[in-house]
């Protein structure tokens, strides 16, 4: 899936950031040789500043990138990718290691089958943490105490880059925003929805058409720890109730009470956990997964109660009437407002000839913005960038998959400050390693070093420019 | 100051037992206040109130749903126009409760079609026979001036264009067509008639067309 390419994208920056590291650090070593000169007996201050920039923590903390990115890439196979991400790599520390999933995940239960074994304690470090120290390593040992000279210089540019490539990752993670927009032909919308994140949302209905819609929305953050037998109240002020969330699932699915026999029914329905792998016990995808609750609404002026379930993939909001006036509960992905809004004209797809497989989904769009009108195309690869987002083609239909008859086309939208910060860096990366290179080649054929790596440094990028202005 | 300070082992255990029970018997206890809201869109849908749980979950028990539904067909009543005949072949995607050709060689073709709530609302729908019909999308003045007429004893919006058809499904456009439509909207439900042919045919039949949008009547069943 998409969001999943764009999660794995961030994996992938995470292991080019340890093998970047890696390389950097090796041909660091000669620049590195000589010690900085301390005093007889160090302060505390710089003894933790030498420990800090040290070799050793650097050679750890890379070491430890590599054990949970293999950890968390063999744990992906059951737990899905936006579970692994999160357990290994966006945390502080990992709460524990699935080493069964991870024995299975290496097909070693063909030769011993150890069953469900999980080490239960949080032991390492999770990757917001290492990438927290390999900055501060990186930031002390590689740019602030490394030896300055022209011998260095490239390795410090280097050195640069992948502070930079960190620097996005962490801005990414805090900041970075995406999701989907679904729009049929003659559609408008300035929403998307996120893949992952969801919401409890609260609205009250309007008696005038014309009035502005808000809701009041609750963060899965807060009940989703609330499963059998717990449960937490959420109250506003604007609210004439106040609304109980209990017995969360994951993923489940709201089944019938046929014969009436189950104490949990509510409105002839009870909710049913459904397993999160697949018919081939791989874990389903974060945005297959659809989780439901049970909601209990108090009048706050009486005793009366009225009970629902929330369903990720309900149909229709559940409409209670507290006061005479109605309110429409739902649980569903978190909206997010685009800046401009986007009207879809006209989607096409095309197939590859003579087959029915995709070639090619293209969207002609209008984008509309404080009465202005300008026409757009969005076609695969090539996005629409505006105002800091990204708006991709991701799906087409025909009509035939919603059975509406009418075309449609799905839109990710992706809004990220640091989007084309890793590109930076990589080309910063390529550039000061390319530099330490000729100047060490330079120094061995015993030629003037900086004429010579400027003149060759010069001589490739125009090469790459020229094939890349030619490729595209 | 001085704290008061426990003074065996067992106050301690006894403390934190009475710590841990209160909390596991405040488990459903919990308040929060919400913090969060937002603003909903005015391009966002209308949204679909009292809906019945059986709806909201797709029960699983459609197949008996499906049995007991009423045939669409049996709830309108409409007369056939002169020269038009009905098409007795299933459209594709079985959304058509009447489908009626004519021409000579049976190129007009004109069917009506019903669907739940508003099915995307009237703009959507007509900017997508404009698309069908290779016209630019209505603009808000454009769509505030189309004419309305009479049917099932209300206003249903007209519209009439020229140009390129090409239908669902369709490989190639087929040019120097007309298309008529009416498009009647409530909560419960929007029915279309939709009529498309070459150009002279189409002229040929508007008033057969706006004739057969008059016989269309809810088919009361009599006392």
């Amino acid at each position: 899936m998409p969001s999943d390419e764009a999660r794995a994208d961030r994996v992938h920056h995470s292991a080019f950031v340890i093998l970047s590291s890696f390389a950097i650090l090796i041909s660091s070593f000669p620049s590195l040789e000589s010690p900085i000169v301390t005093s007889s007996s160090p302060s505390p201050l710089s003894r933790l500043i030498s420990f800090l920039s040290s070799f050793g923590l650097a050679t750890v903390t890379l070491a430890l990138l590599l054990l949970i990115t293999f950890l968390g890439t063999l744990e992906q196979a059951e737990f899905g990718l936006v579970a692994s991400q999160a357990r290994y790599f966006e945390s502080f520390f990992v709460d524990r290691i699935d080493i069964g999933a991870c024995w299975r995940a290496l097909a070693l239960n063909a030769y011993a089958d150890i069953g469900n074994v999980t080490f239960p304690l949080p032991i390492l470090p999770g990757g917001y943490t290492l990438m927290a120290v390999l900055f501060v390593n990186l930031f002390l040992g590689g740019i602030i105490r490394i030896r300055k000279s022209p011998k260095t210089i490239g390795v410090i540019i280097s050195h640069f880059a992948i502070l930079f490539m960190i620097a996005a990752g962490a801005v990414s993670y805090h900041f970075a925003v995406e999701g989907n927009m679904s729009l049929r032909e003659g559609e408008t919308s300035d929403e998307f929805l996120s893949f992952h994140d969801r919401v409890i949302e609260i609205e009250k209905v309007q008696t005038d058409e014309k009035a502005k819609r808000s809701v009041l929305v609750i963060d899965q953050s807060k009940y989703q720890d609330l499963t059998d037998g717990k449960g937490r109240t959420f109250t506003h002020e604007s609210l004439p109730f106040d609304l109980m969330i209990t017995g969360w699932k994951k993923h489940a699915q709201p089944k019938p009470d046929r014969d009436g026999s189950r104490a949990d029914a509510i409105d002839g329905y009870f909710v049913q956990e459904v397993s999160t792998l697949d018919e081939s016990s791989a874990a389903m995808a974060d945005e297959a997964l659809a989780s439901a609750c049970v909601a209990l609404v108090k009048d706050k002026k009486g005793s009366a109660e009225q009970k629902g379930i929330l369903w990720e993939f309900a149909a229709a909001p559940w409409t209670v009437t507290v006061g005479g006036d109605k309110y429409l509960i739902s649980m569903v992905h978190r909206t997010y407002k685009l800046p401009f809004a986007i009207k879809l004209d006209k989607t096409e797809q095309e197939k590859h000839p003579g087959t029915e497989r995709a070639r090619r989904f293209t969207s002609w769009v209008t984008k509309l913005e404080d009465g202005r009108e300008e026409k757009r195309v969005i076609t695969m690869n090539e996005p629409v960038r505006s105002e800091g987002y990204a708006v991709f083609q991701q799906t087409f239909d025909d009509g035939t998959r919603s059975g509406s008859g009418v075309k449609s086309s799905g839109f990710q939208i992706v809004e990220n400050p640091s989007d084309h910060w890793p590109l930076i860096s990589c080309l910063i990366v390529a550039e000061g390693l390319l530099l330490h290179f000729l100047m060490m080649l330079a120094r061995f054929i015993k030629v003037e070093p900086w004429k010579f790596a400027i003149g060759l440094i010069v001589a490739f990028n125009a090469a790459f420019i020229l094939a890349m202005w030619k490729l595209l | 100051m001085r704290f008061p300070t426990m003074k065996s082992p067992f106050h301690c255990c006894a403390a934190i037992a009475c710590g841990l029970l209160s909390v596991s018997c405040d488990r459903l206890g919990e308040r929060e206040a919400i913090t969060e809201s937002r603003e909903i869109s005015t391009h966002a849908a209308k949204p679909n109130i009292d809906i019945p749980s059986a709806t909201r979950f797709f029960d699983d028990a459609k197949d008996e749903q499906q049995q007991q539904r009423p045939d669409f067909r049996s709830l309108l009543t409409w007369g056939v126009p002169d020269g038009w005949s009905e098409n007795t072949t299933p459209d594709p995607m079985g959304l058509r409760l009447v489908d009626l050709r004519f021409g000579p060689n049976k190129e007009g073709e004109c069917y009506i079609s019903l669907m739940p709530g508003s099915a995307g609302g009237l703009e959507a729908n007509v900017n997508r026979w404009r698309t069908q019909m290779a016209q630019p999308a209505y603009t808000a003045d454009e769509f505030a001036k189309l004419p309305k007429k009479p049917f099932f004893n209300r206003e249903a919006t007209f519209v009439a264009f020229d140009g390129d058809f090409k239908g669902f499904g369709a490989d190639t456009a087929k040019t120097g067509y007309s298309l008529l439509g009416l498009i009647h909207s409530t909560e419960q439900a929007t029915i279309f008639v939709k009529l498309t042919g070459p150009k002279a045919l189409v002229e040929q039949n508007t008033a057969a067309f706006g004739t057969f949008c008059q016989s269309i009547k809810p088919n009361v069943p009599k006392e």
